[in-house]
C-alpha cells in the first residue's frame, strides 16, 4: 500500500493542518506536473490521491490507521447520533417538499406564497449545518488531543472518529447544496 | 517553437514568445485580430477574415457555437471543423509570414464549459489546419496567466470573467509562487455578445448587424435604457454559474483578492455594473478584453517548448464524467473540478454466461439521470467466454491536460490493454435530426389544445388563491388602482374558464401574472424582512 504521508512528504500523524497539506500539495504538483521538466504523470497522478486522500480526517485516519497496521472493524459497526440523525434527516426532508412546491409553481405570486416556508426550510438548515459544525469541531479536537498524545496512547478511537466524521462530511455536503439552491434560486430571482 | 492561439466566436488571434515576451502576430492590414468568418463559394477556395465579412448574406460567422454539436454548419454542406479550420489555416500562414520560418505545434484555446466532444472537434478543426495540437486551453485559465506571469510571486485568489462572442466562462484560481491553481469553473457554451446582438436586433427590429452596431456605439458612456433593459436579463443569466462555481471553490465573495474581466462583451458598462454588484468591488479591466486569452495561449507554449520556466498551470475538468447505470441514472466516476490529468478505473463483470460483450454509455453533466446529461457516445467492453460473473474487465478514464478523454480496456485475465474508441454521439446525420424533430412536433400537434387548456388550468388553479392570499397580507400596503386592477384579471381569468377559451385564458393568465409581479415581489420582501 502507498504511504500517501510519504508521498507528501508529512509526518504520519493524526493530525494535519489544511493549508500546510495545501502548500506542500502545490509545491510538489508544480514539481510533478507533465509540462514540468522532470515533471511525472504517475507521480503527479499519485500526489492527487495523496491530497484527496488526506484532506478529509475520515480517510486520512483511516489510511493512517491501515498504515499502522490497525484490524478494520467491520462497516456499520457505527451508529451516529439518532438525536442529531433525527433532525438533520428531518429538515432535508422538508426542504425537499418545499423545493418541489417550488419548482411546480407557474407564477410569480405562486412561488411568493411559498416564502415563508423558504424562510422556514433556511433557518432549518442553517440549525442543523450550526450542530454539524459543532461537532465536527468537537471531533477536531479530539483528533487533535490524540495527535498530541500519538506514539504513547492507543489509536483504537480513531476508528470511530473516522466513521463519525464520514457521517458529518456526507450530511454537511447535501446541507449546503439545498442551503446554496434554497438561498441562491427562485426567491431571489423575485426580490430582484 | 510552439504558437498560441485564440480561436474565438467573433475573432481569432495568434503569437508565440519572443525574447522572453508573449507576441502577438498582425495579419497582412496589419491588425492582430483576425474576424473569425469564412465566406465559402460553392466550387470555390475559402475566403477567411475581413475580406469575407463583405460578403454579408452567405458568410459564415460564430461556427464555435457549433464544434461539436452539429455536423454541418447551416445549409452550407460543411463541418464546423472545417471552417474553423480554414481560420486556423489563415492564422498559421499570418504568424509564418512574421516569423519567416514555417510553425507546426500549437496550443489552441477553447471555453473551459467546453465538453470532450467539443474539445475533440477543435482539435479535429487544428488537425486538419495542419497542426499538431499540444494542448487545449481553457480561455479563463489562458487569462489568468496572461494577468499572473509579472506577479509570480505573489499568492492570491482571483476570480475571471469571461464573456466573449458565443460563450460564458467564470474560473476561480489560486495563485501561488508561480502555480495558477484552478479551483472551479463554469459557464455557458450558448451565452455572449451574439445573444445581445439578437436580442436587440428583435426587439428594435433592425438586423443584427445594425443591432452590434448599436450595442457598440452606446458603450462609449452610458447605455440607454431600452437596450439595457434587453440585455440585463441576458447577463443575469451568468449570476446563478458565478455563485455556483464560488460555492465549488468554497469561497465567499469577501475571500477574492481580484475579479479580472476578459472577453469583448465585458467593455459593455452593464456587465462592468453587473460584475460589481455581484462580487461588491470594481472589477480588474487591466487585461485586454480581446488578446488576453491569446497572451496566455502563447505563454502556455512557453511552459511547453520551454521557453517560460517556473510556471504551473493545475487545470480542472469542468464538467462531471459519467457512465449510465440501471434506472438511466448517471454513475459519477470523476466530478467536476478534479485537477487535470486524472483517472478513473470501474471493474465490470459478464451479467449472463459467454456473454461477448457490454455495451457502455459515456456522459458529461451534473444531472442525476443520464438522459439530461451530454451523452458523449458508447464503447463496447468484450468479455471471454466465462460463466456468469467470471470474465472481468477493467475500464480506465483518463483525461488529459487539454481535458479530452481516453478510455483504456484491460482484460483481468490476460492483463492486455486496449484504447477503444468512443462512437461519437454527436455524428447522427442530419436527416436523423430532422426527423426526430418532425416526429416530436407531429405527435405535439395533436393533443396540444386541450393540453394547453389543463395546463392553463392549473396555473389558474395555483394563482387564484395564492393572489387572494397575497392581498390579504399585504392588501392594506397596496395602490386602490393596483388592487382594483388586479381584481379585473382575476374576473378575467375565472371568465376565461368557466367559456372553456385557451386564447382568452391564456392572455388573461399572463395579465394577472404581469400584474402580480410586484406584489410578489413586495410579499417575498415582507417576509424576508420578518413583517410576516
Amino acid at each position: 500500500m502507498t504511504d500517501y504521508f510519504a508521498v507528501l512528504g508529512l509526518p504520519r500523524r493524526p493530525g494535519l493542518e489544511e493549508t500546510v497539506l495545501q502548500e506542500t500539495y502545490l509545491r510538489l504538483a508544480a514539481a510533478w506536473h507533465p509540462d514540468a521538466a522532470g515533471g511525472d504523470l504517475e507521480k503527479f497522478r499519485e500526489l492527487q490521491e495523496a491530497r484527496q486522500t488526506l484532506l478529509d480526517p475520515a480517510s486520512r485516519l483511516r489510511h493512517l490507521l491501515a498504515l499502522e497496521g490497525f484490524i478494520k472493524p467491520s462497516d456499520g459497526s457505527f451508529q451516529p447520533s439518532a438525536e442529531l440523525f433525527l433532525e438533520v434527516a428531518g429538515a432535508l426532508d422538508f426542504v425537499k417538499k418545499v423545493s418541489a412546491k417550488m419548482l411546480a409553481a407557474q407564477s410569480a405570486i405562486a412561488r411568493a406564497s411559498l416564502s415563508a416556508e423558504c424562510v422556514q426550510a433556511g433557518k432549518r438548515l442553517g440549525r442543523v449545518a450550526q450542530r454539524v459544525a459543532e461537532r465536527r469541531a468537537d471531533l477536531r479536537g479530539q483528533i487533535a488531543a490524540i495527535d498530541a498524545e500519538w506514539g504513547k496512547s492507543s489509536a483504537s478511537s480513531l476508528e470511530k472518529i473516522a466513521a463519525e466524521w464520514h457521517f458529518l462530511s456526507r450530511w454537511d455536503e447535501e446541507i449546503q447544496e439545498k442551503r446554496f439552491l434554497l438561498e441562491n434560486q427562485p426567491l431571489a430571482d423575485l426580490r430582484r | 517553437m510552439i504558437v498560441g492561439i485564440d480561436l474565438g466566436t467573433t475573432n481569432s488571434l495568434i503569437g508565440a514568445m519572443d525574447s522572453g515576451f508573449p507576441l502577438l502576430f498582425a495579419d497582412e492590414s496589419g491588425s492582430r485580430l483576425t474576424p473569425s468568418a469564412v465566406w465559402w463559394p460553392v466550387g470555390g477556395s475559402p475566403v477567411v477574415g475581413r475580406e469575407a465579412l463583405a460578403h454579408r448574406d452567405e458568410v459564415l460567422l460564430s461556427v464555435k457555437r457549433l464544434i461539436g454539436r452539429q455536423t454541418t454548419v447551416g445549409g452550407s454542406g460543411v463541418s464546423p471543423e472545417e471552417v474553423s479550420a480554414r481560420i486556423l489555416e489563415k492564422l498559421k500562414a499570418d504568424a509564418e509570414r512574421s516569423l519567416g520560418i514555417s510553425v507546426e505545434r500549437a496550443v489552441i484555446t477553447v471555453p473551459a464549459y467546453f465538453n470532450d466532444s467539443q474539445r475533440a472537434a477543435t482539435k479535429r478543426a487544428g488537425e486538419m489546419a495542419g497542426f499538431i495540437v499540444e494542448r487545449l486551453l481553457a480561455e479563463p485559465t489562458a487569462a489568468a496567466l496572461a494577468y499572473g506571469l509579472d506577479k509570480l510571486g505573489e499568492k492570491s485568489k482571483v476570480a475571471v470573467y469571461d464573456l466573449g462572442g458565443g460563450t460564458f466562462d467564470i474560473s476561480i484560481l489560486e495563485l501561488s509562487g508561480g502555480v495558477f491553481n484552478v479551483l472551479s469553473t463554469n459557464g455557458d457554451t450558448q451565452l455572449g455578445g451574439d445573444d445581445f446582438d439578437a436580442a436587440i436586433a428583435a426587439a428594435f427590429d433592425i438586423s443584427r448587424l445594425e443591432a452590434r452596431q448599436l450595442k457598440e456605439q452606446s458603450t462609449a458612456d452610458h447605455q440607454p435604457s431600452e437596450i439595457a433593459d434587453v440585455c440585463r436579463p441576458i447577463i443575469e443569466r451568468t449570476r446563478g454559474l458565478c455563485l455556483r462555481s464560488l460555492h465549488d471553490a468554497n469561497l465567499a465573495v469577501d475571500d477574492l483578492d481580484e475579479v479580472i474581466l476578459v472577453g469583448g462583451s465585458t467593455r459593455m458598462p452593464l456587465v462592468r455594473e453587473f460584475v460589481r454588484d455581484l462580487f461588491q468591488r470594481e472589477p480588474n479591466t487591466s487585461q485586454h478584453p480581446d488578446e488576453a486569452v491569446a497572451v496566455g495561449a502563447v505563454i502556455q507554449a512557453g511552459i511547453l517548448d520551454g521557453t517560460v520556466q517556473n510556471v504551473t498551470l493545475l487545470d480542472v475538468t469542468p464538467l462531471s464524467l459519467g457512465i449510465e447505470t440501471f434506472g438511466g441514472l448517471m454513475n459519477v466516476l470523476i466530478p467536476r473540478n478534479t485537477t487535470i490529468p486524472c483517472k478513473a478505473g470501474e471493474m465490470f463483470t459478464n451479467a449472463a454466461v459467454n456473454q461477448t460483450s457490454m455495451r457502455i454509455s459515456v456522459l458529461q453533466g451534473e444531472r442525476e439521470m443520464a438522459k439530461d446529461n451530454w451523452k458523449l457516445g458508447e464503447f463496447e467492453i468484450p468479455f471471454t467466454p466465462a460463466a456468469r460473473g467470471q470474465a472481468r474487465v477493467g475500464v480506465q478514464f483518463e483525461i488529459d491536460a487539454s481535458g479530452l478523454l481516453h478510455v483504456l480496456v484491460r482484460d483481468v485475465a490476460t492483463a492486455a490493454d486496449t484504447k477503444v474508441e468512443i462512437v461519437s454521439a454527436v455524428e447522427v446525420t442530419d436527416e436523423a435530426v430532422e426527423k426526430m424533430l418532425a416526429d416530436s412536433l407531429e405527435h405535439a400537434f395533436e393533443d396540444m389544445d386541450d393540453r394547453q387548456f389543463a395546463e392553463a388550468c392549473l396555473k389558474a388553479d395555483e394563482m387564484l388563491p395564492a393572489v387572494e392570499a397575497a392581498l390579504a397580507q399585504l392588501g392594506g400596503e397596496a395602490a386602490p388602482e393596483e388592487c382594483e386592477a388586479i381584481a379585473a384579471a382575476v374576473e378575467k381569468v375565472r371568465r376565461a374558464k368557466e367559456v372553456r377559451s385557451l386564447q382568452k385564458l391564456k392572455s388573461a393568465l399572463n395579465e394577472l401574472d404581469k400584474l402580480t409581479e410586484p406584489l410578489a415581489a413586495r410579499l417575498v420582501e415582507a417576509v424576508m424582512e420578518g413583517r410576516l
